[in-house]
């Protein structure tokens, strides 16, 4: 605290004294938020006519708020993805591509121990990528 | 209920932040439920919106926003002086601008202006209530920078509930004492 603004400070704290808190505000019941309000020169039978109408602009920008965060979360989600091709469907995909197993890249031929993990990694290479 | 929640919440927002400073006096004219139109307006641009308390508090955030935004504005911009000088060769060179993070003279001269209209609105307080009475003691006490609600009670050898009722009276009429003079004052 600069010493020169020692007046400020206090009368600041002071103020912080004078208000009612945030929770004291919304612990009020209604009469005492009329009182609150008449006090502080809000001419509250006004406020009573025009809240519905601000109550009905609340909900509509609600409404409105989560029609669009309902949108940008539906444009955030990716696609589902296809489920994966069986090992029959991958070998059928290799061979309408080489025509015949035998003609899949060497390093491939050595089909009669693969395992599935095998086939799915042939299949990514060959296929999906165009290797 | 909501609106009428949300325009007591502006009127505290107005009453705390504002003062005697030229963005104070902004302040101090601003309607509270203006306010509460506006926070209604910035709505939409929400990120996310989860449950009717979570919206509640977000137009509360956009209330005091508002009005702090109004509280922080430049009121005079910060000018640097800028000159060049004659160097060795005759080349003219710009000389080293001043520190920019110095503390603008106009913004101190509005601070102790500021300090000035409190300590007039402390005296005015003091003088609301018996001299030399446990209201006044307690005003110089926090003028002396004492916060703690233990030791400002040990200092005036009274029970902390007594504090209480004594600082929210003091408060009170500081607060009312404040508006008074900013209405008196505003042109």
């Amino acid at each position: 605290m600069k010493p020169q603004h020692k007046h400020t400070t206090a009368a600041r704290f002071l103020g912080e004294h004078a208000l009612p808190s945030e929770d004291e505000i919304d612990a009020m019941s209604p009469t005492e938020l009329a009182k609150f309000l008449a006090d502080n020169g809000v001419d509250v039978a006004k406020l009573n006519a025009e809240n519905p109408k601000l109550e009905s602009q609340l909900k509509g920008k609600m409404t409105l708020a989560w029609a669009k965060q309902a949108r940008r979360k539906k444009a955030e989600t990716p696609p589902p993805s296809a489920p994966p091709p069986s090992q029959d469907e991958m070998i059928a995909a290799l061979v309408a591509k080489y025509g015949r197993i035998e003609n899949i890249p060497l390093a491939a031929r050595n089909f009669a121990k693969m395992t599935k993990d095998d086939w799915a990694s042939l299949y990514a290479d060959l296929i999906l990528r165009g290797k | 209920m909501v609106v009428a929640k949300l325009t007591a919440y502006a009127i505290i927002v107005i009453k705390r932040r504002s003062g005697p400073t030229r963005n104070g006096r902004l302040i101090a004219k601003l309607d509270a439920k203006d306010l509460v139109v506006h926070a209604l307006s910035r709505l939409t641009e929400l990120p996310s919106l989860e449950d009717g308390e979570a919206v509640y508090f977000q137009l509360r955030r956009h209330i005091d926003n508002r009005v702090r935004t109004i509280q922080k504005q430049k009121t005079e911009p910060t000018l640097l002086p800028l000159a060049t000088e004659v160097g060795e060769e005759g080349i003219e060179v710009a000389i080293e601008p001043a520190d920019e993070n110095a503390e603008n003279p106009a913004d101190a001269a509005e601070q102790s202006a500021e300090d000035d209209f409190y300590r007039d609105a402390l005296n005015e307080t003091k003088k609301k209530f018996k001299p030399g009475g446990a209201e006044a003691k307690l005003t110089d006490l926090i003028i002396d920078g004492w916060r703690d609600r233990q030791d400002i009670s040990e200092l005036m050898n009274i029970t902390p509930h007594h504090y209480d009722v004594l600082i929210k009276r003091v408060g009170r009429a500081a607060q009312a004492v404040k508006e008074e003079l900013l209405r008196r004052k505003t042109p």
